[in-house]
């Protein structure tokens, strides 16, 4: 909890409370589109009417979160101006593109193509409308995209140079941008967790219909496709994760550090923490359990790469610090009058540094006076708090792998042909459906919560980009924010429920459960 | 299984519910928009480059930066 007047630590608030909300609507809609242009595919190869009726019974549910998620997201843009100010100015020009290229992939092609998806049944041919269902699916991936370039940049900010006469940082090479190993991994993370949950989603609803042994052939078709689907997934996302850790190892030191709770630098390979309850004001963790080497061998994929620990990376950034100083002082000095190519050079040659000069002034409101205790002090900030990453990365990594049994599971089952005896299984299915959102949002605390003290990683601390604000204001829209997405969060939740209750004859084909007598019977002679 | 108990919506039902949810939720968008972010500090993402310069300077610097528009 936030001290009540801290406007920087309310403003955090808001917006990880709006990001998290915005994630519970996103995933579902990424991984789900994907899944209706499996279903509509098998249609139009087969032209089996069934797989129509899945791919219409599927999009009702993926209609219904996308319209409740459909510009949740824009309320995190809202914030930019009015909460974070001085982070706003300091990406504005490199966030322009890739924003305005999500807003347009967004609302001209991601909406027109789901309105195209729904009302075009009757009007387009199937292969005109499984193009139409690919675009949708190619529309939020790509939107998608361009905002994990964006907060890609934030964690790993290359392809631009700051400008003092500016006091922002500009955009250099848009290639950079786009191509950032760390946006690349995280979109292909991201995009990958979204199609485990969509087929979690899929998999469990579905087993509820066989464990109540109605539309059974319409849940079997569902169920293998959901879990094909998502075992592949769920393999990406493991696989694509730890190409994740391996890009932190590469540019987030500190990150990889504090989710691994490394306070030392071990010799090469360094032992994996499996378990254990780090302690940040002793620095160490209690009751480690350890595997010797493993920790080495992901982070560095070499056995004698050193994994940096948290003592020597304070020490790190204690340098840069005191080099962040010079920096400070030296635009300073531009900033006075003095352009002389003396000035800008002594400026260029620690300008990378300046960042870490800025979290001095948290402690001093006169950087280039800064005391070495002072000094120490800003050095301790630029670690995170170890235990909350430490647990919300085993929460997450947890989850991946109890995916993976659930999954391989349904898969080994369905291809032995012996699924409807494997009651535990339909009804753990049943259960993991909210656990993809829970794994979803554990990891966007490790991403997000793990580039702290920075809203840009090295170059804006986090207390410098905040406007200034009241801390009522902030109070206030806080509330309004809550209030609206818990109420669409309500409205989602009982539209999702009601349909999934009425399954397929809510598409009113009279093929399905309790519309006929003929279905009725169909469904028990398919149960037995 | 008795399905006696279960609602049969109309057709349209769902689209008409979703396109007032959809609107409903502009309206709140829209009155949040009016209530707490109508005013933002910065405008297109940018700042003066002297009000930065207060921000993150102790003692404001001599006058004589400029701002790229």
């Amino acid at each position: 909890m936030p001290p009540l007047d801290d406007v920087v630590a309310l403003s955090r608030l808001q917006f990880a409370a709006t990001a998290l909300y915005h994630f519970l609507f996103v995933p579902l809609t990424l991984g789900l589109a994907w899944l209706l242009v499996i279903m509509e595919s098998v249609y139009v190869m087969t032209g089996r009417q069934i797989y129509k009726d899945m791919t219409q019974f599927w999009g009702k549910l993926f209609g219904i979160n996308f319209a409740m998620g459909v510009t949740t997201g824009i309320t995190m843009e809202f914030q930019f101006g009015t909460n974070w100010a001085y982070y706003s100015h300091y990406v504005g020009d490199i966030f322009g593109a890739p924003l305005a290229i999500e807003g347009l992939m967004a609302f001209f092609l991601e909406s027109t193509m789901v309105g195209l998806f729904f009302l075009g049944w009757d009007r387009l041919s199937k292969g005109k409308h499984l193009v139409v269902t690919f675009c949708v699916a190619l529309g939020s991936s790509l939107s998608a995209l361009w905002i994990l370039i964006a907060n890609g940049w934030m964690n790993h900010p290359v392809g631009a140079e700051f400008n003092f006469d500016t006091m922002r940082m500009e955009l250099v090479s848009i290639a950079d941008v786009i191509f950032n190993p760390v946006a690349q991994v995280k979109f292909v993370h991201t995009a990958a967790a979204g199609y485990v949950t969509a087929s979690m989603f899929v998999l469990g609803i579905s087993a509820l219909y066989l464990l109540k042994a109605r539309d059974v052939q319409f849940a079997l078709r569902s169920f293998a496709i959901a879990a094909a689907f998502g075992l592949a997934s769920t393999l990406s996302v493991i696989v694509l994760g730890d190409e994740s850790g391996y890009t932190a190892g590469e540019v987030n030191k500190v990150k990889l550090a504090a989710i691994e709770a490394a306070w030392e630098t071990e010799a090469a390979p360094a032992g994996l923490t499996l378990f254990g309850f780090p302690d940040d004001e002793q620095q160490t963790t209690h009751y480690a359990v350890r595997i010797p080497y493993v920790l080495g061998l992901i982070a560095t994929r070499s056995t004698d790469g050193q994994v940096a620990g948290i003592r020597e990376l304070r020490a790190e950034n204690e340098a840069r610090i005191r080099k962040g100083k010079e920096a400070y002082a030296a635009l300073l000095r531009l900033k006075g009058g003095d352009k002389s190519p003396a000035a800008r050079t002594a400026f260029a040659a620690v300008k990378n540094d300046l960042g870490y000069g800025l979290m001095l002034k948290k402690y001093t409101p006169n950087v280039v006076d800064a005391t070495d205790a002072q000094i120490r002090q800003a050095a301790a900030d630029t670690i995170p708090k170890v235990a909350p990453l430490f647990w919300s990365f085993r929460g997450m990594v947890f989850l991946g792998f109890l995916f993976l049994f659930i999954f391989g599971a349904a898969v080994y089952f369905m291809v032995r042909r012996n699924l409807a005896p494997q009651r535990w299984l339909l009804k753990l299915c049943v259960l993991a459906i909210p656990l993809p959102w829970v794994a979803a949002e554990l990891g966007w605390v490790v991403a997000e919560y793990g580039r702290q003290p920075w809203t840009i990683a090295g170059v804006l601390p986090t207390h410098l980009s905040a406007s200034s604000l009241s801390a009522g204001s902030l109070w206030f829209s806080l509330a309004g924010f809550l209030g609206f997405y818990t109420l669409l969060l309500v409205v989602e939740m009982g539209l999702m429920v009601k349909y999934a209750r009425l399954g397929p004859a809510s598409l009113h084909t009279g093929r399905y459960h309790g519309e006929t007598p003929l279905s009725r019977a169909d469904d028990h002679a398919a149960a037995a | 299984m008795n399905t006696a108990a279960l609602p049969r919506p109309r057709r349209a039902h769902l689209a008409r519910t979703l396109l007032l949810t959809v609107a409903i939720k502009c309206l709140a968008l829209y009155g949040l928009w009016f209530a707490c972010f109508s005013h933002p500090q910065t405008r297109h993402m940018l700042l003066p480059a002297g009000q930065v310069e207060r921000h993150l300077f102790a003692v404001p610097a001599a006058p004589v930066s400029s701002t790229k528009k």
